[in-house]
């Protein structure tokens, strides 16, 4: 009989935690592999023009896990890594430099990120594959 | 008999809070991995603590977290949907040296937030002739920072960092792997060893209540605060703070002035505010603030008037919190200060600090 409670309380808890993410979705790298060209910004309560500096920005995720980037301008280049499980991309630059974003959503055609950085964490950034 | 009830209650009671475990099932999320060459034989625990780590669930009760099962059957059918187990592959064992998950909070930009970790510490080895070779090894932190009443999303999310920080050890097992065998292989993942400044634990979170005390060449006061800040042993401490200030002109000095008396109630926001930990428990203070208020005037005729109240102040000090999780925290500061008073604009003074650290 204990052990049948047992074994309900933690069949309980186990399916609470797994229940966690279930809306997640599921990342399909090859999605990935393309060229992002920054659309706009987001926030909870509007949509946000890219700034002018901004204006040309881009990501091309490579397939041989290499990256070329536009950033405010400038290019800069690296490396690049999926984490499925915790839903993000981390891009090495060819300085050293780490930069991990999160995944909030990803088709074939728009990706949305979420930089983790203090500064922008707030906001989502939105790229789209053609433009 | 009486004692013995007393004694069954309070040893219930000890139970209740040493054993409110929490399993988490740690699900089996595949990750794409370029060489199926190896697959898992086996993932031995090799940790002291077999448990996550103790943490306050969002209601606010302890709890010991544990993965369902145990962490070497969990890891290992982890690694099992994404290293499938099939003939003529090479076996590789993996030794769990760490694996726990983490609160703490932090300051971010004007506010404070929460900030959650799962760690990660994973050696892999192969079997040669019996004997264990040891391949690679590596430590992860997986850092997730929340809003502070995001609490739920907190604690409900440590299973997804377990997981991600497990799937970043193993693809960065596979890439060293690689290497050793096609050297052009573009690397992303860093090379064998912890980076410099790596941190395994989370710095404790400190919430100070302190009143202090002040006493100045022209004024008197006291002032109620809340702070709060992270603790690090390397580096500068940037604390938060918030406190209200309410200080009077001393009596003799504002009749030296025309005035009967004045009344200054001011907030303190700090431009920059910095703790330095000196040993465990002593800690320097430095600020640059800006005074922000009003004073009440009364002058010797009898007539009130007010005045807007802006400055820069400065101040120098020590904190002393001889206990980590819970004590008294008592402090001195130099202060220096120009503000926009009608009586006196320059002052020098002194701060006695007393207050609680939880």
């Amino acid at each position: 009989m204990t052990n049948n409670i047992k074994t309900a309380c933690l069949f309980i808890v186990s399916v609470f935690f797994s229940m966690h993410g279930v809306y997640a979705q599921k990342i399909d790298k090859n999605d990935l592999f393309n060229t992002w060209h920054l659309d706009k910004y987001a926030d909870e309560e509007d949509y946000y023009k890219v700034p002018k500096i901004e204006q040309g920005d881009y990501i091309n995720l490579k397939e041989d896990m290499t990256f070329e980037l536009k950033t405010e301008g400038e290019i800069g280049k690296g490396t690049w890594m999926l984490n499925t499980n915790g839903t993000y991309i981390e891009m090495k630059h060819d300085d050293g430099v780490l930069e991990k974003m999160y995944i909030v959503h990803a088709t074939p055609r728009t990706l949305v990120l979420m930089y983790d950085v203090d500064e922008y964490r707030e906001f989502e950034a939105h790229y789209v594959s053609c433009k | 008999m009486k004692y013995n009830h007393l004694y069954f209650c309070l040893l219930f009671l000890v139970c209740v809070e040493v054993y409110a475990q929490e399993n988490v099932l740690l699900k089996t999320v595949p990750f794409e991995v370029k060489d199926q060459s190896i697959y898992i034989e086996e993932v031995i625990d090799n940790r002291k603590e077999k448990h996550l780590g103790y943490l306050k669930d969002p209601d606010g009760h302890k709890v010991c977290l544990k993965l369902h099962g145990g962490a070497s059957k969990a890891v290992q059918e982890f690694a099992d949907a994404s290293f499938p187990h099939l003939e003529n592959k090479r076996p590789i064992y993996i030794k769990i040296n760490a694996l726990n998950v983490q609160e703490s909070k932090r300051r971010m930009n004007n506010g404070i937030v929460g900030i959650a970790r799962a760690h990660v510490a994973l050696v892999f080895f192969e079997k040669n002739t019996g004997e264990m070779n040891e391949l690679f090894s590596i430590k992860h932190n997986e850092d997730q920072v929340f809003a502070l009443i995001d609490r739920e999303n907190l604690f409900h999310t440590h299973e997804q960092r377990i997981r991600a920080a497990l799937e970043y050890c193993m693809l960065a097992f596979v890439d060293h792997y690689q290497k050793d065998s096609k050297e052009t292989k573009p690397t992303h993942f860093p090379e064998e060893g912890p980076a410099p400044g790596f941190n395994s634990k989370l710095g404790k979170w400190f919430n100070l209540i302190t009143v202090k005390a002040m006493n100045s060449t022209y004024h008197e006061g006291w002032s109620v605060g809340y702070t709060g800040f992270v603790d690090s042993k390397k580096g500068f401490i940037l604390p938060y703070e918030i406190s209200y200030e309410h200080e009077n002109v001393k009596s003799n000095s504002a009749r030296d002035r025309g005035y009967e008396s004045a009344d200054l109630r001011i907030i303190r926001p700090r431009f920059y505010y910095l703790y330095k930990k000196l040993i465990p428990g002593l800690y320097a203070a430095l600020s640059l603030s800006t005074p922000l208020g009003y004073e009440e005037l009364e002058n010797i005729a009898g007539d009130d008037s007010s005045n807007f109240i802006i400055g820069v102040g400065a101040s120098q000090g020590i904190r002393i919190i001889p206990w980590e999780n819970f004590g008294i925290v008592i402090g001195a500061d130099f202060l220096q200060q120009f503000q926009t008073s009608e009586v006196y604009g320059r002052d020098l003074g002194f701060e006695l600090i007393l207050g609680v650290n939880f």
